[in-house]
């Protein structure tokens, strides 16, 4: 098949263009969740390091407004 | 978010998503429920006499049984027990004391009171407050020193099973509290007055710190209102501040500015204003009226007291406080 240049050109463009799109939809939308989720894990690991491993235990904590 | 949950406890109010812990490092939501990681887990446990508390018109001469758990409301740059406030639970040594062994521990030592005290009692508000109930049944008062950084409607439940309070005002003013403390000054206030309103025996300490709170109309301001909101009688303790966690360069306050304080507290119509961590005659109480020594202190020390159920011995004025 015979590419011209402009072809080549147009190609490249759309590309760039599709990773550029990518790019801004991972960070305005997909990087939170993801960062979310790390944080979680990472919050739950030290719970987890924190209570068990230390011999604490989880005692309810009182409310004083009514819960919604 | 769902799961979120707000912690009601201090004016914080921290909003923590799952297993997510609050500022004050012990508390902690769980799948959408509060939980205290603290609960029966002290990490200081000492017998003290109360005038370290500062307590000095309540039970003078008498031995508080002393509890406190690591972590704390604010993250002032001044603590004198840093080591255990900014500690998350897990990073300090605690020992398995639930509220019943507390008050038993207190009997056994022949303590009059159990005081909440060292960190910030407030982040311990479940387990002080199950004890209290029981110290209670048992003829034991409960006392706590706290820098009032709670919500009403926690503190008016707990004054409930409270006998005294010494509360930290640490200045007097909001950037005060916003720049050394990380907190604020009215809720502090409202605490104090809220105290006052529910009959609790209270008592003041004000941390004199060179430079950043001993401006002597400040201190003026702070008395004039202590006299004004809570009366006269509201004993105002200015302790010496000693170079600590991360403000170690500073000097320790001079005894002239302590004994300025003193002056303007009096001045301003205090009738018992104490000069603290420094032996100086101020540590001792006189009759607001005769002007006789009434107890004699040396540090914690009781060397004479003249308080004869409730009255000065020569004059005969009842003298604010809980004697017996």
């Amino acid at each position: 098949m015979n590419v011209t240049d402009r072809g080549k050109f147009s190609v490249l463009l759309a590309v760039a263009a599709c990773l550029a799109i990518l790019q801004v939809a991972y960070d305005s939308v997909l990087a939170p969740v993801v960062s979310g989720f790390s944080e979680r894990a990472r919050r739950r690991e030290h719970y987890e390091k924190a209570v068990t491993g230390k011999g604490l235990s989880l005692h309810p904590g009182m409310y004083w407004k009514e819960k919604e | 978010m769902a799961g979120d949950v707000q912690c009601e406890l201090c004016p914080t109010e921290c909003v923590l998503g799952n297993y997510q812990v609050g500022g004050c490092r012990t508390r902690i939501n769980k799948d959408g429920v509060l939980y205290s990681l603290v609960y029966g887990k002290p990490c200081a446990v000492a017998v003290d006499p109360i005038e370290k508390k500062p307590f000095y018109h309540f039970l003078p001469a008498t031995s508080a049984f002393s509890i406190a758990t690591a972590g704390c409301v604010l993250s002032c740059k001044f603590c004198q027990n840093w080591q255990i406030s900014q500690a998350s639970p897990d990073e300090v040594d605690a020992q398995n004391l639930p509220p019943a062994d507390v008050v038993r521990q207190a009997v056994y030592n022949r303590c009059q009171s159990i005081t909440y005290t060292y960190t910030e009692p407030t982040v311990f508000y479940e387990y002080m407050y199950d004890t209290a109930q029981i110290a209670r049944n048992y003829g034991i008062r409960n006392t706590m020193h706290s820098c009032g950084y709670i919500n009403e409607k926690p503190l008016r439940r707990l004054a409930k099973v409270l006998d005294a309070a010494d509360i930290d005002l640490k200045a007097f003013t909001e950037d005060f509290y916003s720049r050394i403390c990380g907190g604020k000054l009215k809720p502090v206030l409202d605490s104090l007055v809220v105290l006052r309103q529910e009959n609790v025996w209270l008592e003041i300490t004000n941390l004199v710190i060179p430079g950043l709170n001993d401006d002597a109309k400040q201190i003026g301001e702070m008395c004039r209102w202590i006299v004004k909101e809570l009366g006269p009688d509201v004993p105002v303790h200015f302790s010496r501040f000693t170079p600590q966690y991360k403000l170690k360069d500073l000097p320790p306050t001079p005894l002239a500015t302590l004994k300025d304080a003193h002056r303007i507290a009096r001045d301003s119509g205090v009738r018992y204003p104490y000069i603290g961590n420094i032996r100086t005659e101020a540590e001792s109480t006189f009759c607001h009226k005769c002007r006789r020594l009434l107890i004699e202190r040396i540090g914690y020390f009781v060397k004479q007291n003249q308080v004869v159920q409730g009255k000065c011995r020569s004059c005969g004025t009842a003298i604010p406080g809980v004697w017996s």
